[in-house]
């Protein structure tokens, strides 16, 4: 055994995600097709905010937030991890339709992880930290504040083909294969850096299959918001301090990242169900369903450039009608853009906002 | 107008609490309030009475009992802010997870802006506490 097992789960919890996901999924398809694309446009934007390891904007949380404003005041180094984890979801929601088409026999295989790890680092070319984009590491790497020494470099690149051989062989539940792949790629540590956003990639590329929806929409929110229960689940599976199969144990992690994963699909179907009835609401007002869209998707933001706008599928001499009548009927306003709100690829001085 | 928060203090990381001691109390003339174990995390924490602010110096240490900081660089840590009335602190609340900045839940009229999220106004990891002003 060259490394940990995949735990047994309960079959309550496989039960309970099964059914918070159907549920989800029913909601998605009851949906008009408005409130669909706002929600995965919100979505979208946190699941690459948390492959970029960059904060949610309210950690733990008390209730649930159906809005969530977009993260400002991004520092250069986040500004172009979002870039590559944005790379990322297109390339796993790629190899997810390439799959369903049955076109490759897994989303997930053995160069995936260095493709993901690529496509993450490859923004960061003159980072102070070499992290070689792409390369399994050739050095020893450890935890020193959490002591433990990951395994001989000489063996990382066997290791992680057994563990995505592993993943596709097994009849486990999707979200134990996948939650597992993850706690064994954080562990094994197969890169200099960027190992825990490849290893929550392979999670989302893992998962896809077993989903409807083919996107656990909500799980890597929970991870980001829940960040210390993710820490204390990975180090709970450790026992030891340097890779040793024998005394590792991934259950609390799949525990953890269930749990996540139930929550944040109930999240999910919330926050669908309130984007539903707040168009319902502006229907009622009297705002065509494309008004009431615009309206609601830069209500949802704060601010919104036109660009941002013009990226949600609407032909342009349509949103040029939509945004005029908007500011006509006093429900929009042009305003200077907050400085926090810009980056090096989204520099406009005006924005919308509501009025 | 007047603020509605006011700096009641700040937090130093140092990496030798009795040079840190000695150039505010020795040097500076400020009053060394106390210096003990720290109770968050594992290390000492000094508080110098620095007239209208507090500095609080906090040592973390490498290793021990509890919780181990990741962090131990030295830096300005902490800046706390006070407000006298819940809605100005639920107001600052509003107003930061408008702009986009990541915080922590409004529990007991408390708050922080993540340092992370301040290092990018800032360009470093600061935590911007906001707490209620005790009663008078």
């Amino acid at each position: 055994m060259r490394l940990p097992a995949i735990p047994a789960v309960d079959d309550s919890l496989v039960d309970r995600h099964q059914l918070s996901h159907r549920e989800l999924a029913a909601v998605y398809a009851d949906a008009s097709p408005e409130a669909a694309k706002l929600f995965v446009l919100q979505q979208h934007r946190l699941v690459v905010e948390a492959l970029a390891n960059v904060q949610p904007s309210i950690v733990r949380p008390q209730r649930p937030r159906f809005v969530v404003p977009p993260r400002a005041y991004l520092t250069l180094k986040q500004q172009r991890r979002m870039i590559g984890a944005r790379a990322v979801f297109r390339h796993i929601d790629s190899r997810v339709e390439m799959r369903r088409c049955s076109l490759i026999e897994h989303v997930v295989e053995s160069t995936t992880p260095v493709v993901l790890h690529a496509l993450l680092e490859a923004t960061e070319p003159d980072s102070d930290n070499e992290t070689n984009p792409g390369m399994m590491r050739v050095t020893p790497t450890e935890w020193s504040a959490d002591p433990f020494a990951h395994p001989s470099s000489d063996v990382v690149r066997d290791l992680m083909d057994e563990a995505v051989a592993t993943v596709n062989g097994s009849t486990e539940p999707g979200f134990v294969r996948a939650a597992w792949l993850t706690y064994v790629t954080t562990s094994v540590h197969p890169f200099v850096d960027g190992n825990g956003r490849a290893a929550a990639a392979l999670y989302l590329a893992t998962v896809a299959d077993s989903l409807e929806m083919g996107v656990d929409w909500g799980a890597l929110e929970q991870w980001a918001m829940w960040r210390d229960a993710y820490i204390t689940a990975l180090r709970d599976g450790r026992e030891t301090y340097e890779f040793d199969p024998g005394r590792m144990s991934a259950a609390s992690f799949v525990d953890f990242a269930g749990h996540a994963s139930i929550a944040g699909a109930e999240l999910c179907a919330e926050r669908l169900r309130f984007l539903q009835s707040h168009l319902d609401v502006m229907a009622q007002q009297g705002l065509s369903r494309p008004v009431a869209f615009v309206h609601t998707f830069v209500a949802m933001r704060g601010v919104s450039t036109l660009r941002e706008i013009s990226g949600c599928g609407l032909a342009l001499s349509d949103l040029d009608d939509i945004i005029a009548e908007l500011v006509r009927r006093d429900r929009l306003r042009w305003v200077k853009r907050p400085h926090g709100s810009r980056t090096s690829d989204s520099t406009e001085e005006l924005g919308l906002a509501e009025a | 107008m007047e603020s509605p928060l006011a700096a009641l203090g700040i937090e130093l990381i140092v990496a030798d609490l009795d040079r840190a001691i000695e150039l505010f109390v020795d040097v500076m003339g400020c009053q060394l309030l106390s210096r003990e174990p720290s109770t968050l995390v594992v290390g000492e924490v000094a508080v110098i009475d620095a007239g209208s602010i507090v500095i609080s110096l906090l040592a973390p240490a490498l290793a021990g009992e509890g919780a181990v900081l990741a962090n131990r660089a030295p830096r300005l840590s902490q800046i706390i802010f006070g407000g006298s009335r819940s809605a100005e602190i639920a107001a600052a609340f509003g107003r930061a997870a408008s702009a986009g900045l990541a915080l922590s839940e409004l529990v007991d009229d408390r708050f922080h802006i993540t340092p992370e999220s301040v290092e990018g106004a800032l360009g470093q990891p600061t935590a911007l506490v906001t707490v209620p002003l005790p009663q008078e």
